[in-house]
Formats: structure tokens, sequence, C-alpha cells
């Protein structure tokens, strides 16, 4: 069977070079790094160390910070008056829209990326208390959905983000691409390590079909950058695990209900949030592969939310529109 | 929740292929992750601070350290640098792809140079 390209360097296991030797080099050059910074700004040493921060833990003082603010709602990112000009729910959009929607042929996808298109940000970034309640109403008063930024007192790293398009992942030992489902996904290949979670199942034979739609439908979380991941084990690992999300393509509307899988991107590509190849493609096609999402927990306590498109982008029926309306 | 001011400059998508093919364990491709998010923390404020007239150093890492992830802090750095932040980031980010090129024993291009095939810009 044809390789495809993207898992050539699998080829690199066989000559694999220990990861101890590399953590060994990086941690001698951030030594490095860190004697030369301070040696060259030394007054910059002095206002670290009276704040005990180092560049080891830079992001988890960040993190905690901006936990903070959120919660005592002084939570700005540099953007005062984006946050204090928020438009009331009912002004993000009404129910005149639908009547566009009927009269235009606008599709309620639209609808939805019109409305949360005055809330949002220019530049990435985490949202606001404020903001996210804005966003959850709005989505959910479009899509019919129960979204939630905060659920049952968990946040993700951030609700809004770029995603990037990840490779499928193994769900049993020995599992390979040509029972990954449709061929058109062929081209982006299996990752070579295992997800943050291991295998889905033990083997083959103990693969469901519920664990198979759960890989066909996963996504990528940054639960490494949470300011408690390290001190609330294994309760965050098993919470997180297999979590109903819900992907929210800010530029088409298109939204997609996927499992938590993975954990990741790091910081530096660039990206927050990750998607399976079949995510990726209902969001913005099989050619999409980085874009900006909101992103948010499902309130599905009974499990009944099934994984996939969230279908609620069709023109709606005249009686159902009518009944809205009235 | 986690941000640094300059996380939306930085893209070294690069490192993490490259991670994802010699480090199978998850947890240890996390360990990796951070230490070059430490190295990419170190290369960036030393390069700002070089970058910056020096009265300006301790008003900038107060700021830094009081809130590391403000987006405030690039319009303050667009006003005092000689070149808008981006700029200089984008310079910081193809010299931090050489040295962990050099660093991971990796054969790893700047995203301007000419794409080769993966295998070529993985030396195995």
């Amino acid at each position: 069977m044809r390789k495809p390209p993207v898992q050539t360097y699998q080829d690199i296991f066989k000559e694999k070079v220990g990861f101890e030797y590399f953590r060994n080099k990086l941690k001698l050059r951030n030594l490095e790094e860190e004697k030369s910074f301070f040696e060259n700004f030394p007054k910059a040493k002095a206002k670290f160390a009276e704040r005990k921060v180092g560049f080891k833990n830079i992001r988890s003082h960040s993190a905690k910070l901006l936990g903070a603010g959120i919660l005592s709602g002084s939570f700005l990112l540099g953007t005062p008056s984006a946050t204090k000009s928020l438009p009331e729910p009912h002004e993000i959009y009404n129910y005149a829209d639908l009547n566009d929607a009927l009269a235009g042929l606008k599709f309620k996808n639209d609808i939805l990326r019109s409305s949360i298109e005055k809330i949002l940000p220019e530049v990435v970034r985490p949202l606001s208390r404020n903001e996210e309640k804005i966003l959850e109403y709005v989505v959910k008063d479009v899509t019919g959905m129960s979204v939630k930024a905060s659920l049952e007192g968990e946040h993700l790293n951030t609700t809004f983000g770029v995603i990037g398009a990840e490779q499928h992942l193994k769900r049993f030992p020995g599992d390979n691409m040509s029972s990954h489902g449709d061929e058109k996904y062929y081209n982006s290949g299996m990752a070579p390590g295992l997800g943050a979670w291991g295998y889905f199942a033990k083997s083959e034979e103990a693969i469901t079909e519920s664990l198979i739609e759960t890989e066909k439908w996963y996504a990528v979380v940054q639960t490494l950058y949470l300011p408690d991941w390290n001190t609330r084990q294994p309760y965050l690992k098993n919470w997180y695990k297999h979590r109903k999300i819900m992907i929210l393509n800010v530029e088409n509307g298109n939204a997609v209900v996927a499992a938590v899988a993975d954990s990741g991107p790091a910081a530096w590509t660039g990206k927050h949030f990750g998607g399976s190849p079949e995510v990726m493609d209902y969001l913005g096609g099989i050619k999409y592969k980085k874009g900006r999402v909101l992103v948010f927990f499902v309130d599905d306590p009974e499990n009944k939310v099934p994984l996939g498109p969230v279908e609620y982008g069709k023109i709606p029926s005249l009686a159902n529109t009518l009944a809205d309306v009235l | 929740m986690s941000k640094i001011f300059f996380d939306h400059l930085i893209e070294i998508e690069e490192i993490k292929i490259y991670i994802d093919g010699i480090v199978e364990d998850h947890d240890e491709k996390e360990d990796l992750w951070n230490l070059i998010d430490e190295f990419i923390n170190y290369n960036m404020i030393s390069s700002i601070l070089t970058a910056l007239d020096e009265e300006s150093h301790s008003e900038f890492v107060t700021m830094f350290l009081d809130k590391p992830y403000d987006l405030e802090i690039t319009k303050y750095l667009d006003s005092r640098l000689a070149v808008p932040l981006s700029t200089l980031a984008k310079d910081i980010e193809k010299k931090m792809l050489y040295e962990l090129s050099e660093i991971l024993e990796a054969d790893l291009k700047p995203k301007n140079a000419k794409s080769k095939s993966r295998k070529k810009r993985l030396k195995l």
C-alpha cells in the first residue's frame, strides 16, 4: 500500500534518537540563555526575582493572573473600549433576521456568523466572561444547542482561538489508515504517536461504534496550559477525556460537536485547538487547514447530543420559521 | 487560561512536526514543548530588550510581569521600537528556527524558504 506523504517521517522511529538526549540539550541551552539574559539585563533579573517569576513558569504565572482577572471581572486584555461597548443580547440580532432569511434565502449560518462578528475582537485572544455569556446566548438561540464556556467549574484555556488540522489517531494497537473510513481523508495520515489519552480501545475486537465515532470527530485542546492541570490530577484528565465540545467556524458559521481526545497544540505553533480530518472538512472543506473558531463545552448531562455536524444551517421550514416569529 | 502577549506572532510549526516524528510518548512530547516554550520566551524578551532603549527597560519588564498576556504591551513596544514588534518577531522566529534546528539536529527551513518534500526537510 502506498504510504501517504505525511506518514513518511514515521520512519524516524526506526532510528529514534533518545528523548532524553534532546531534553538534556534543550535544558542545557535554556540554562545558558538564562545566564546570558541575567548578565545582559541585571535590572530585569532583580524584577524577576522580586516577583519570584522565571521564564520556566511565566506561562503559568500569566494563566493565574488571567484567571483571577476573569473571575473578578477586571479582565480587559488591552481592549477596554471593545468590552465596554458590547451590545445587549437582544441587540445582536432579532427575529426580523429570520424574515430576512426567508425573503433573501439567507442561511441561518449567516445570521450566526454576522451576530458573533459584532462581539468578537479582531485579534484572537481569550474572551471575557461577559463576551462569553453573550456568545453562549446567541449560539444556543440560533443552533438550539446548550453550550457553556464554563462547565462544572471547568474552563478551557481559551474559547476563541485558531484551530489547525490534525491527523487521524491510532484507535487500537495495530490500527492503520485502511480502516479509517472515507478515502478522501487518506492523505491526512495518522499521527505517529498516541493521543494524550492513549489508545481508544485495547484491541481491534474491543473497539465500539461509539469509540470509532469519537476518533472520527475528535478535537485537541490545550489542557497542558490549564493553570491547575498539574495539581488536580487525575480528576482533570478524566474530566476532559472525550468531553464534548462545539467548534464553530466564525468565518462561515459551520459548527461541529467533537470529543476531546488529545492535548495540544504547543503555544508556539500559533494555534489553540486541533481538529480531526473530518472535523476540519465539515468546518471549512477538505482544504481547510487553519482558521478562527469558537469552542464551547456542550452541556449534555444525559449524553444525548451526537458527535458530528450541527445541522442547524438549513433554510428553516416555513412552518417552523413562522412559529419562531409569532 | 494561558497567554503571552507575543504568542500570536510566533509560529514554528516545523518544530512541532519534527517532534511528532521523534517522540512517540505524549508526556515526553509535552515536556519538549515546554522546554521550547521557555527557549522562545528567553529569546523574545532578550531580543526586545536589546532593541528597546535602555530607559524603557524597567517599564517594559514591569508591564510584562504585571500582565504577561496583555496585548497593550505590543502597542507600547510598537511606539518605542525602530521596527514594529511583528517585524522583529518574524526575524527572531527565523533565528530561533535555525537554532532549534541545530539543537534538535534537524534540517528545518524557515517558512519562506523553498519548500522541499517533508522527507528532505527532516534529516533522517
